[in-house]
């Protein structure tokens, strides 16, 4: 082998620095160097081509306005302004901002991306408007929080606005980084959003301490979806009752029901595909939203109902008296040894599915009989490409509780109804407007018209791709919503492209869950949320393992929670916590 | 030879400046930060080596350790012999090699941002390609990220796919810049393949191989991306490293004190070890 | 005869093994980039007998994210080819001086340590300083902050790797050199240098490939305009979850470039180009 090997190099070295390349080695490169280069080509050639054409979505509904302009005084502030008034029924009066640069971050994801979409679809419009430029940065969704953060902190100052999570509001407001909004929407220059047309608890992820820090836009929550197929089949009907001694409930509304039905869906054929499905799915995975999806289902053991943020109703997490930690008392763990429960009726590998795999499992599989999840979900539903579930969906508010903990009396309190926690918000996501913006004004105007009634329809339905959740007025239909919403069915279905069962029963679902339920859970918000939610996150995964028992789980997260807090501070703490959560201000759930 | 002596600097220090212009202020402020507790409101305040008692009484950190360790210990057992063996193969010249080579180096090029989404589908319990052929195979459904033993070994199988051609082309380099003269005297002498193996390459390439190893072995320490996707540092902490545990602590809680405190622990600790190792190297490595 | 036979085929089992190992991931991604939505989370594996490719993600990718994948690409390039040739130039002149010369004032050995230990500290505690120098040197969101970043952080890796190639380099070539009259650098250049070529390739292709792949310093120094492509490619994860499809055509258009820099420059890691008159009379 060596002898070989030897001589083989001695043949190389002999060309010494005459390159011996032999022809066919040289073809081999050169085809390889081609190759690549002509993938590149194509790849650039098809992207020039298709960027070069129109990058917006297929569906555009082209509005005509017709605007009056009457300039009654021109009013300098940092720009010169033009104010506009208009006889028409338009609501959003015309207000220039001539040369200004608004840099917006938001979630990456591109131009038909979740959040990035709704941006890009207005981009245009807004900057005909405005005459201002519209600038947007996307930032990759785990990285959100640190890069404003930085970017604030550091006094770097490039964004203007961003799209933000809720938690990290807290951080963002102790450290003054963003500016309140309350002057702007009493003035009559910038587009009017009613704060009234939006759910209580998506209001208070915006409020800290009675000021309004942002502009509410999404309001992502959590529902229970099943199988309308499944429930409305009177043969599994017939079987549930027999089993259980009561009709299927359509819809649960306890999670003891909605464990009964799991229980009763899971590991058999009900579809026919020759493999048996599962009761439930659901993402469970550390580090990604098992700790929203414990939530939703220890909400409604744990929050006892009041007219207004006591001491005793309407919190979760902490005593807003003496800042313990409340997330090991026996309403939390009641939670999570439901969610133990549930957790049995579906797939094992769940314990490490995102919201990915999850969803594909409902939807594009459908080998799950119910789940809870995000109001993403009945859009993804409609996608004939990606989905075996359309028209075959229900949704209800989330499952309630017979019994609530009762910290005053230190018992269970009965009810004679189920209590229902109003919602479980993922992030909420709204733009708050940064204190190193160059130009408030604009900044403001780009936030308050993206949320004017108009917009929100569209977002809601009609942009590809757009992960934003309805809750404000303008997307209930009146007859879903006891006459108080402004929404259009139709529209949902032509234009929104739902199947009209479809539709109803998830519209009626978010329109209950916000405003028919007892209570709300209130986010946390204050700085370092994302280190107790986090300690939560990972206390809950051992517990779902296996490794802990619920209680051992949640009174280790106590005793991190205790210390995170000490470590901040208490009673600082304490004070931001009991603003954030607007103590004692009353709730004000029903629609006025 | 005082023109020499004066040359050397020249050589060594364009290299010793741009590195220490820019890591000085990073590395003293990073010290800096480790003294203090500084929260989002506030101005840092100095609050002596607190930061660095907590960290040895945060059950945290003694798993995240503890898991790194572990993880590092087991790639590189697995890498080195593996990547040695198909650098001694890569020398024969047989047809394809070239192609070879570049497969085989290619999983170094994969950003291990996309190879930990990327593995999320390949590992995918419930249909993923893995447990589709194992099923066929063996009929078994291995819980690749639900398990906290099975979620190890995935990490590990990544890093070894991954890293494996690190050590290689290290090793390739060392192996092509050998002289030829000892294994023409051992042909001559009658030598087999292996014992030329034995005692020629091995002896000659272990200052390559020791630079390799240690490099990698810092490397696995910090191990992040491919965990950060996949396993999010679960189930549970399970898999949490200890650079995942300092990065959420500096950036998700923006605790900077307490993260500069844990990369300063950390660079400690590989300061003892590595001296430690280099003492007993010596020998070999430092001529 | 027999027996070097069945050596032959072990190892060309072991090869085909190997390749099969090393291309699963890649062919896994690129097949899965032509499936449907639908198909990413079925464990097919064959086109057109599977399941139905298509071509969407593609066209998708091109249409929606094009422009921001090319800019992440031209920047990736200049990024990693810059600091990579850095690397090499003044880590490969740090090695060779480690290798050969003896220093008085700080021992070899303790300069070796000082340049392993800079491997030590997780790129995570400098992240936030790094910001604050490239925010006072204006240089945020700025390619040449990156290079800086890149050719600070992985020159420790060539030096190292030179130092080793250059100690395997017989001294007595350069002193015979010496003797003759030629100067230290031309002995570098024209000696050292031509006999470390796998060496020097070695170190370019890892330094490359680091700074190619590196995310932390790309996500945290820039915004829009110095976006790298590890940046885009965790892009893909949103609020509705993982858009995997993207993530295996970015992973696939990421991985070309430096593929195809290995091919073209992994001849040179043969040792067959050097000057055969330095390895004596065979």
């Amino acid at each position: 082998m060596n002898a070989a090997s030897k001589n083989k190099r001695m043949d190389n070295n002999k060309g010494g620095l005459n390159k011996k390349i032999s022809r066919r080695k040289a073809l081999s490169t050169a085809a390889k160097v081609a190759i690549s280069a002509v993938v590149a080509g194509v790849v650039a050639g098809v992207g020039g081509y298709f960027a070069g054409s129109t990058t917006a979505p297929a569906k555009t509904i082209r509005e005509t306005v017709t605007v009056k302009e009457t300039v009654k005084e021109t009013v300098t502030v940092t720009q010169p302004v033009t104010v506009v008034t208009t006889p028409t029924t338009i609501t959003t009066p015309a207000i220039t901002f001539e040369g200004a640069t608004v840099t917006v971050a938001c979630m990456a994801g591109g131009p038909e991306g979740p959040h990035s979409s709704v941006l890009y679809y207005f981009k245009d419009e807004w900057e005909k408007l405005t005459k201002a430029k519209l600038n947007i940065i996307e930032i990759p969704f785990g990285e959100l929080h640190e890069k404003v953060l930085t970017d604030a902190v550091t006094g770097a100052g490039v964004y203007d606005v961003a799209k933000i999570c809720a938690t990290s509001l807290g951080d963002l407001v102790v450290g003054g980084y963003v500016i309140p909004v309350d002057d702007f929407m009493k003035d009559p220059r910038f587009p009017k959003w009613n704060p009234d047309d939006v759910p209580e608890p998506v209001k208070r992820c915006v409020t800290w301490g009675g000021k309004w820090y942002g502009v509410p836009n999404d309001c992502d929550g959590i529902y229970l979806y099943y199988r309308r197929d499944l429930w409305e089949n009177p043969e599994y009907r017939r079987k549930f009752k027999e089993k259980y001694g009561y009709e299927l409930p359509d819809p649960p509304k306890t999670w003891d029901e909605v464990r009964d039905c799991a229980e009763f869906f899971n590991g058999w054929d009900w579809n026919g595909d020759g493999e048996p499905e599962y009761g439930l799915c659901q993402s469970l995975k550390v580090g990604a939203q098992a700790w929203f999806k414990y939530l939703a289902v220890a909400a409604c053991y744990s929050v006892m109902p009041g007219p207004i943020v006591d001491r005793y109703h309407n919190v979760f997490h902490f005593d807003p008296e003496t800042m313990e930690p409340l997330i090991n008392t026996p309403g939390p763990i009641r939670g999570l040894e439901m969610l133990i429960k549930l957790s049995k009726y579906g797939p094992e590998a769940m314990l490490g599915w995102d919201i990915g795999p999850s969803w594909d499992f409902f939807v594009t599989k459908g080998k799950a009989a119910l789940t809870w999840d995000w109001g993403d979900v009945p859009r993804m539903a409609q996608d004939p490409k990606r989905s075996v579930i359309k028209g075959k969906l229900k949704a209800a508010p989330l499952p309630g509780s017979f019994e609530v903990w009762d910290r005053e009396t230190n018992q269970w309190k009965k009810f004679d109804r189920p209590i229902r926690c109003g919602n479980v918000l993922g992030c909420d996501w709204f733009y708050v407007i940064l204190k190193h913006a160059k130009n408030k004004e604009a900044a403001y105007h780009l936030c308050a018209w993206l949320s004017a009634p108009e917009q929100l329809f569209k977002t809601v339905t009609v942009i590809w791709g757009s992960g934003v959740d309805p809750g404000w007025r303008i997307h209930f239909p009146p007859e879903l919503s006891d006459g108080w919403g402004t929404g259009n069915l139709k529209e949902w279905i032509t234009v929104g492209g739902y199947d009209e069962n479809d539709a109803k029963s998830f519209l009626r679902a978010v329109y209950e869950q916000y405003f028919k339920s007892d209570t709300f859970l209130e986010y946390l918000k204050i700085p370092g949320a994302p280190e107790l939610m986090d300690s939560l996150d990972v206390h809950i995964n051992e517990a779902l393992v296996g490794k802990k028992t619920p209680k051992e789980a949640l009174d280790a997260c106590a005793e991190d929670w205790k210390r995170i807090i000490e470590e901040r501070g208490k009673e600082q703490m304490k004070k931001w916590y009991q603003e954030s959560i607007g103590y004692g201000l009353p709730i004000k759930i029903r629609p006025t | 030879m005082p023109k020499e002596e004066r040359i050397k600097y020249f050589f060594l220090l364009p290299a010793v400046v741009l590195i220490l212009s820019f890591l000085i202020f990073p590395l003293v402020y990073s010290l800096y930060l480790s003294v203090t507790d500084w929260q989002i409101g506030k101005a840092p305040e100095i609050i002596g080596i607190s930061n660095y008692l907590k960290a040895l009484t945060d059950g945290r950190v003694h798993n995240a350790l503890s898991f790194t360790l572990l993880f590092m210990i087991f790639t590189i057992s697995v890498e080195t012999p593996f990547a040695l063996g198909v650098a001694i193969l890569s020398q024969l010249r047989f047809p394809g090699n070239n192609i070879f080579r570049v497969i085989f180096t290619a999983p170094f090029f994969t950003s291990p941002i996309a190879l930990s989404y990327l593995s999320i589908t390949i590992f995918y319990e419930e249909g993923g390609p893995l447990n589709n052929i194992l099923k066929l195979l063996f009929g078994i459904k291995v819980p690749w990220i639900s398990n906290p033993n099975y979620a190890f070994l995935s990490l590990c199988l990544i890093d070894i796919w991954q890293w494996t051609p690190f050590l290689y082309i290290i090793f390739l380099a060392g192996l092509e810049s050998l002289p030829r003269e000892p294994y023409e005297a051992a042909t001559i002498d009658g030598a087999s393949g292996f014992q030329a193996f034995r005692y020629i390459t091995i002896p000659l390439l272990m200052p390559v191989i020791i630079t390799g190893v240690l490099l990698k072995m810092i490397e696995s320490l910090k191990v992040f991306d491919i965990i950060y996707a996949l396993t999010g540092g679960g189930p549970g902490i399970a898999t949490e490293s200890y650079t995942m545990y300092i990065y959420k602590t500096g950036f998700r809680f923006f605790r900077l004190g307490y993260a500069a405190a844990l990369s300063y622990i950390l660079l400690i600790m590989l300061m003892i070890l590595f001296t430690f190792l280099a003492f007993r190297l010596r020998k070999v490595y430092y001529e | 005869m027999r027996r070097s036979v069945t050596k032959k085929i072990l190892t060309y089992i072991f090869v085909i093994l190997a390749g099969i190992w090393a291309i699963f991931p890649f062919y896994w991604a690129l097949t899965t980039s032509f499936k449907s939505k639908a198909d990413v989370f079925k464990p097919v594996f064959i086109p057109f007998i599977q399941f139905e490719p298509t071509l969407e993600n593609w066209i998708n990718e091109a249409r929606l994210r094009g422009d921001v994948i090319l800019l992440g690409l031209r920047n990736s390039l200049i990024a990693s080819l810059t600091s990579a040739i850095l690397c090499v130039i003044l880590g490969g002149m740090a090695g060779y001086a480690l290798a050969r010369f003896r220093f008085e004032k700080w021992k070899n050995r303790d300069i070796i340590t000082w340049f392993f230990s800079l491997r030590f500290l997780p790129p995570i505690a400098v992240a936030v300083p790094f910001f604050l120098i490239f925010m006072n040197l204006g240089l945020i969101d700025n390619v040449i902050s990156l290079i800086l970043a890149y050719t600070v952080f992985f020159m420790p890796f060539s030096t190292l790797i030179l130092r080793d190639i250059f100690k395997g380099i017989p001294v007595e070539l350069e002193e015979s050199a010496l003797v003759d009259g030629c100067s230290r650098i031309g002995i570098f250049r024209r000696i050292t240098l031509p006999l470390a070529a796998p060496g020097l390739v070695a170190a370019f292709i890892i330094c490359f490939a680091f700074a190619w792949n590196e995310f932390l310093f790309a996500l945290i120094l820039t915004y829009r305009n110095a976006t790298t492509i590890p940046v885009v490619i965790a892009g893909a994860e949103h609020s509705q979850g993982v858009d995997f499809w993207y993530i295996c055509t970015r992973s696939i258009i990421a991985i070309a470039p430096p593929v195809a820099l290995a091919t073209i420059v992994q001849r040179w890691l043969v040792a067959g180009l050097t000057l055969g008159a330095v390895r004596g009379a065979r």
